[in-house]
């Protein structure tokens, strides 16, 4: 298992990113953290090869007229990290499934 | 949108490789943001957070590339440090955030208005020409359409020149009758002159204005928007304006203005060709563009040559009378750069009295650190490493500070453009511009090199060993840095008190000019402008249709008088015109007396509460077919009719009603052009006389002034709903819009200078308190022995007092130095005012004594068990 240090804020980006958030700003949303925290613990679990990120498909942007936006998603090597931060942090109150948040 | 700008700066923090992605990142995310916040209602400052957060982000990349690291760990310890002594961090970032802001806020309007070049092609070569009257000391008086079709013919020096006069246009029709300001301009006004071509259609052509072409306008931007809801099909389309039916041949871009003519908003073309030989009647303003091998002094040398000619040719007109050539530049931004460059100062010591607290508190912090510095330093950190560890610290603070400060520019300038007087030109184009965000970056980075360096250096020119032997405590070793703060808080008390000094003289001098007697009574006094212009071509018709109007007013029982004229005192607009007194040896050429002649109706002089002094007012016998009957005001009698009795003379008004006039009565003087403005002649003539075709309807409303406005707007459109009524407002707000802008630049250096004075009444009493903890042992030991409390309490409220008695000396030499800046600026207050220097002074010290009482309190509360338990 790579090197993670499992704070409350890396907990709730995993969670939130399982969940379906896959925006910068969506995350930060969705945990209410702020975003000078969720940036650099989405870069940090970039570096460790738990979270991928790609550019959207220019197409789709402009389909809603803006710019393209990255988005990330859980690597695989990241299901156990997941799975600690539930154990750790069970009563989380981040991260409604996104199909419940009615958008 | 400010978070695009200010992205791409933080951007710049992000490593090279990385920084395209990045920037790209941030700005989707935001981009597809902002439209969903607005519908969310989130407010705009959590955008601005996440700019906080984006720069935490690009840190966090700059501290992981590989020169990085060591930079990482200053900065976390820094924000560490910070982040455990919140109150010291936020007094620090408020204190900045209102030093930045304030200064951006300012700099942006001083940028926008003054150092933006003008809106116009090639601006640096367009000049203002006027004429020089010596013998009323006029230097920009306006020209005789004869003198201005000479220049023209006669220069070599301008490329293009233009001249215009105010038109005051009705357009009727469609929506409604609407009163427009508007300019009439010679043709190559717009492109030839200014070089600004129409957005839409075209400009002028030179065969426009010439007699007998087809009537044509031009529109701006803001009229073709408001009246014609932009639409396009309007160029080509004709509009009756002011009974002319005219062609739009053009609409001008957003924003342009002809500078003569700023609050123009439609333009109709006219040639000086055609307007003979009256060189009496000066009422152009003339713009002229150099050609490009000009100078404005070889300008002004031509010009005088051509206008020493035509003195020479006609004397009984030209007699005394130069010509005056003043860049655009200078006439646009006259009177308005001394008040915004002393706003500016003013603002500059703000800032330099936060940053002075700063470096205070920052000083106060390295003594108090001085254990830990000395722990590093013994464990092996160089004098350098040390200097780095203080000079982020400080660096990080500015950052913040200078962001917050961001923040508050942002809102500052807003309101400073909503609380902003009319006739501050350019107002409507600033905002945080570039060169402003530059300008403030490079104010936080001197700052936070400013307040670091002075505590890093003294962190690292300590021994070691000495400060661990202190244990602490460092009460005597801190002595040159307790030096350097007791002259820092001298020098906030100075500069505190220049402010102060400032402010008290713009508040004293705002004060003398309202409280001047204006010769008649505002209170309870309406005034609504209309024009008959273009409706009521006929004398009789017009005098009828006032009649009926002021008839029907006067049965209003809200009103207890009413009465119409031409001229109101606070209305900036008179006319004015030579005239003859029969009986009196001819005057000397261009000397004739000249006075403002005033149509009004019987019963005006009573509505405004003017007095009538000799004499009788206007009757019922003074009707159209009648001899002319006139009242002159005193001034008028003083300057004309010295040690004479005016009463049954007469006097001859060219081209006035029935010519010769009957002096029947003398009434008071009355303020014409507002505070601060001499009276001026005056010659009241019976409306019915001489019916103009603008009028001022007056009433008197003792109770609920404003309601009656759009009583009369309903009156008059019952009459006849072709006659529009465009700014009617109470006396008060009249006078108010007066003294507007001597009331804005009151205001914002008030604010200043107490902002200024808290800033320095905290900074004293952080000096004293940190004085009080150092030697609280000592007051211990001192309480222990019997030394009585009072005692304790005079001791430190004395060591305040004598810092104030610095500050203050050095405060009143430099306000004596600075405040003849001020002079142009203050009406009838010596900018050396002994009395304000006393007030100031005392307020200083009150300040002093203020910020010192409660650490004095404190030390009387030292509680000598416990010092002496711990010794």
């Amino acid at each position: 298992m790579a090197q993670l240090r499992m704070t409350y804020a890396t907990a709730m980006v995993l969670q939130a990113l399982d969940a379906g958030y896959i925006h910068g700003f969506d995350i930060i949303d969705a945990t209410g953290l702020r975003s000078g925290t969720v940036y650099p613990v989405l870069r940090r679990l970039e570096q460790l090869g738990l979270v991928r990120s790609r550019w959207e498909a220019v197409a789709v942007a402009r389909s809603s007229s803006r710019p393209p936006r990255k988005y990330y998603r859980l690597a695989r090597a990241a299901e156990s990290h997941l799975q600690v931060a539930r154990e750790r942090y069970p009563s989380l109150p981040a991260a409604q499934p996104l199909a419940e948040n009615g958008r | 949108m400010i978070p695009g700008r200010i992205l791409r700066l933080v951007s710049l923090l992000v490593p090279a490789d990385r920084r395209e992605e990045w920037l790209a990142e941030w700005q989707a995310e935001f981009r597809s943001n902002w439209g969903k916040g607005a519908r969310q209602s989130r407010l705009p400052i959590m955008q601005y957070a996440r700019c906080l957060g984006a720069l935490e982000d690009a840190f966090w990349l700059r501290m992981r590339s590989r020169n990085g690291g060591m930079l990482l760990h200053d900065f976390r310890y820094a924000a560490r440090t910070l982040r455990r002594n919140l109150g010291f961090t936020a007094v620090v970032i408020l204190t900045l955030a209102l030093g930045v802001g304030a200064n951006t806020a300012i700099f942006s309007v001083v940028s926008g208005v003054l150092l933006q070049p003008l809106p116009y092609g090639d601006p640096d070569q367009l000049v203002t020409v006027w004429e020089n009257n010596r013998s009323h000391s006029n230097h920009m008086g306006q020209v005789s359409p004869p003198n201005f079709a000479d220049w023209r013919e006669q220069n070599d020096g301008f490329s293009a020149m233009s001249a215009g006069y105010w038109w005051s246009a009705t357009i009727t029709g469609g929506a409604g009758a609407e009163r427009v300001l508007g300019a009439a301009i010679t043709p190559g006004t717009l492109q030839g002159v200014l070089g600004v071509s129409p957005s839409r259609g075209r400009s002028f052509l030179p065969e426009d204005g010439t007699e007998g072409a087809e009537p044509v306008v031009v529109l701006s931007h803001a009229l073709w928007q408001r009246r014609f809801g932009s639409d396009p099909s309007v160029v080509g389309a004709t509009v009756e304006i002011s009974g002319v039916s005219r062609t739009v041949v053009g609409i001008m871009p957003a924003g342009f203005a002809v500078p003569t003519y700023p609050t123009a908003e439609l333009w109709r073309p006219v040639t000086m060709d055609t307007y003979g030989d009256d060189r009496s009647s000066h009422y152009l303003r003339v713009i002229a563009r150099l050609e490009a091998s000009t100078t404005v002094e070889q300008a002004q040398v031509e010009m005088d040559a051509i206008m020493a000619r035509l003195e020479q040719q006609y004397p009984e007109h030209n007699a005394n009378t130069g010509a005056n050539v003043v860049t655009l530049k200078h006439y646009v931004v006259r009177q308005v750069d001394r008040a915004l460059y002393v706003l500016l100062g003013a603002v500059g010591f703000v800032l330099l009295i936060a940053c002075t607290n700063v470096a205070n508190v920052m000083l106060a912090r390295a003594s108090v650190r001085e254990r830990e510095f000395a722990v590093r330093s013994a464990l092996g950190a160089g004098r350098r490493r040390l200097i780095r560890q203080v000079m982020t610290e400080s660096m990080l603070l500015a950052a913040l500070g200078g962001a917050a400060g961001l923040l508050l520019a942002h809102w500052g300038v807003r309101l400073l453009i909503a609380m902003s007087p009319p006739g501050i030109p350019r107002l409507d184009q600033v905002g945080i511009d570039p060169r402003v965000l530059v300008f403030m970056l490079s104010v936080t980075v001197v700052t936070g090199l400013a307040f670091g360096i002075v505590p890093a250096l003294q962190v690292s020119r300590r021994h070691g060993v000495d400060a661990l032997r202190e244990g602490g405590r460092g009460a005597s070793a801190g002595r040159a840095g307790v030096r350097a703060r007791k002259a820092l808080v001298v020098a906030q008390l100075a500069i505190a008190l220049v402010l102060l000094g400032g402010a008290g003289l713009l508040t004293r001098s705002f004060g003398k000019l309202i409280s001047e007697q204006i010769g008649f009574d505002a209170t309870g006094v309406v005034v609504a402008p209309i024009s008959l212009a273009g409706r009521y071509s006929d004398d009789a018709d017009r005098a009828q249709f006032v009649n009926d109007l002021l008839e029907r007013l006067g049965q209003r029982p809200e009103a207890t008088a009413v009465g119409a004229a031409a001229c109101v005192p606070f209305v900036p607009w008179e006319l004015n015109s030579s005239f003859t007194i029969a009986g009196q040896p001819p005057p000397q050429p261009n000397e004739e007396p000249d006075a403002r002649i005033n149509p009004a109706s019987q019963s005006y002089l009573q509505t405004v509460g003017i007095p009538l002094l000799r004499g009788r007012g206007f009757t019922d016998n003074d009707g159209p077919g009648s001899p002319g009957a006139a009242i002159i005001n005193e001034v008028a009698q003083r300057q004309y009719w010295s040690g004479e009795d005016p009463l049954g003379q007469w006097i001859e008004l060219e081209g006035w009603g029935p010519r010769r006039f009957e002096i029947v009565g003398i009434a008071g003087d009355a303020r014409f052009w507002g505070f601060g403005s001499e009276a001026s002649p005056e010659i009241y003539i019976p409306y019915d006389q001489q019916p103009f075709q603008f009028v001022n309807v007056v009433a008197r409303v003792p109770r609920g002034a404003e309601q009656f406005i759009p009583v009369i707007r309903e009156v008059i459109h019952e009459l006849d709903p072709d006659i529009p009524v465009y700014d009617a407002a109470t006396m008060r707000q009249l006078i108010g819009r007066s003294v507007a802008s001597e009331r804005f630049y009151m205001v914002l250096l008030v604010v200043f200078a107490i902002v200024a004075a808290a800033v320095a009444a905290v900074g004293i009493y952080g000096l004293l308190s940190y004085n009080v903890a150092m030697r609280s042992n000592e007051i211990g030991v001192r309480v222990a022995l019997g030394a009585p409390r009072g005692d304790v309490l005079w001791q430190v409220v004395w060591d305040g007092c004598r810092l104030a008695v610095l500050g203050i000396g050095v405060g009143l030499a430099a306000s004596l130095g600075l405040g003849r800046i001020l002079t142009p600026l203050l009406h009838e207050v010596a900018a050396t005012d002994p009395l304000n220097l006393l007030v100031t002074g005392l307020a200083t010290a009150l300040i002093a004594v203020l910020g010192s009482y409660v650490p004095a309190r404190r030390a009387t509360r030292v509680d000598p068990l416990r010092v002496l338990r711990a010794e």
